[in-house]
């Protein structure tokens, strides 16, 4: 099974990325899966660390799903972090999906919580859909996928 | 007092939900996890391959793990090549930490993934904790729905450099015993030697995987 997401979808996502950006005025936004994948990102780059951050974001709301559980609930569907500068806020959307935001002490953490919590709300069911629509092949003779030849990878010294 | 905490059978994990594809951006991610016992060279693996990978198709290897270097929730390797046309590929790579008391952590980390390298430590003493090792991944995979001999995987033997060492075919007795070989990679990740075979042996197998099912 695989998570495939149309473009005609990722922009529809991005845009509502980039309206919580505005309106929250936090610095970076970014969607990710459960495993770790990311799915959409927006505002500031996070150099060469977005797939890093989406990992450690997995994992960080994967065991505090356990600690949840522990302690008599489904889960945490809402985390935040506060730094000295810099801040995160993570939430759930429906089973598979996290949303995470970062944020300087420029805006603050009730205001981004709204307007993650709202947009969360918007991206659902757009994130359900694809989810049930993924696990049917593609059926568009246009969209299929070719390995390229030689090894996947390789190394430095040409081993 | 030592506190174990396992999550109960209960535990909803979720259904599978494997390689993710972005047609807007034109990427592809995969996510692949190095599984075996404590210290059979997981974390070795994947400091070998981000040492000698090329700067522009790695980024930075990251390990959450204790004082003593021990894993502690997970190493992880972002890798990118181009081995889908018209693609950017992205394979996550994962280890998971090996000493038994980690099992949540492990189920955890096993989430999503599309593919495994079963990192077993060649040395007569630790079969032991290999088949067991294995059997936990049959037994976690199971709780997200998904059966190991159904998924992209290769075995590695690794630390074939020691002296003590049991021979192949008493490993493959043990541990690929089943109706359909699964391929083997001889190696000494502390050498660096056989690393980049499985590597590209399991990638392979993922790649493949996902063509058969997508391309139909």
């Amino acid at each position: 099974m695989a998570f495939i997401l149309q473009p005609e979808e990722y922009n529809i996502i991005k845009g509502d990325l980039d309206v919580f950006l505005n309106n929250s005025e936090a610095r970076t936004v970014m969607l990710c899966d459960r495993g770790g994948n990311v799915i959409a990102d927006s505002g500031e780059e996070v150099t060469g660390a977005v797939d890093l951050v989406t990992a450690l974001v997995a994992g960080a709301y994967a065991a505090t799903k356990e600690l949840a559980m522990v302690l008599g609930e489904d889960e945490f569907n809402a985390i935040f972090h506060q730094g000295d500068q810099t801040s995160i806020f993570m939430s759930s959307i429906g089973e598979e999906v996290l949303l995470l935001a970062v944020f300087s002490d420029e805006t603050n953490a009730g205001l981004v919580k709204m307007y993650a919590t709202s947009t969360c709300r918007k991206i659902h069911s757009l994130v359900d859909e694809v989810m049930t629509r993924s696990e049917v092949s593609i059926s568009d003779p246009t969209q299929s996928f070719v390995i390229t030849k030689g090894n996947v990878f390789q190394f430095e010294d040409g081993s | 007092m030592l506190v174990i905490v396992t999550a109960s059978s209960s535990c909803d994990i979720g259904q599978s939900f494997m390689a993710l594809v972005n047609y807007a951006k034109k990427e592809i991610q995969f996510k692949i996890v190095y599984y075996g016992c404590g210290l059979c060279g997981k974390t070795t693996n994947l400091q070998l391959i981000h040492e000698r990978a090329p700067s522009k198709s790695k980024g930075n290897l990251t390990s959450l793990a204790t004082s003593q270097d021990r894993t502690l929730f997970f190493d992880f390797l972002p890798l990118q090549t181009t081995a889908i046309e018209g693609f950017v590929t992205k394979f996550q790579m994962y280890t998971v930490p090996g000493q038994v008391k980690y099992n949540s952590t492990r189920r955890l980390v096993l989430r999503n993934c599309d593919g495994v390298v079963f990192c077993v430590d060649s040395q007569f003493e630790k079969m032991a904790e290999n088949t067991e090792s294995l059997e936990n991944l049959r037994e976690n995979l199971k709780l997200q729905k998904d059966e190991l001999d159904e998924m992209p995987y290769v075995i590695q033997y690794n630390k074939r450099d020691l002296l003590n060492v049991a021979p192949q075919e008493y490993i493959d007795y043990l541990l690929n015993n089943g109706s359909s070989k699964i391929p083997t990679f001889m190696a000494s990740a502390k050498l660096g030697d056989g690393v980049l075979e499985t590597l590209n042996g399991v990638a392979k197998l993922v790649l493949q995987d996902f063509i058969q099912k997508y391309n139909s």
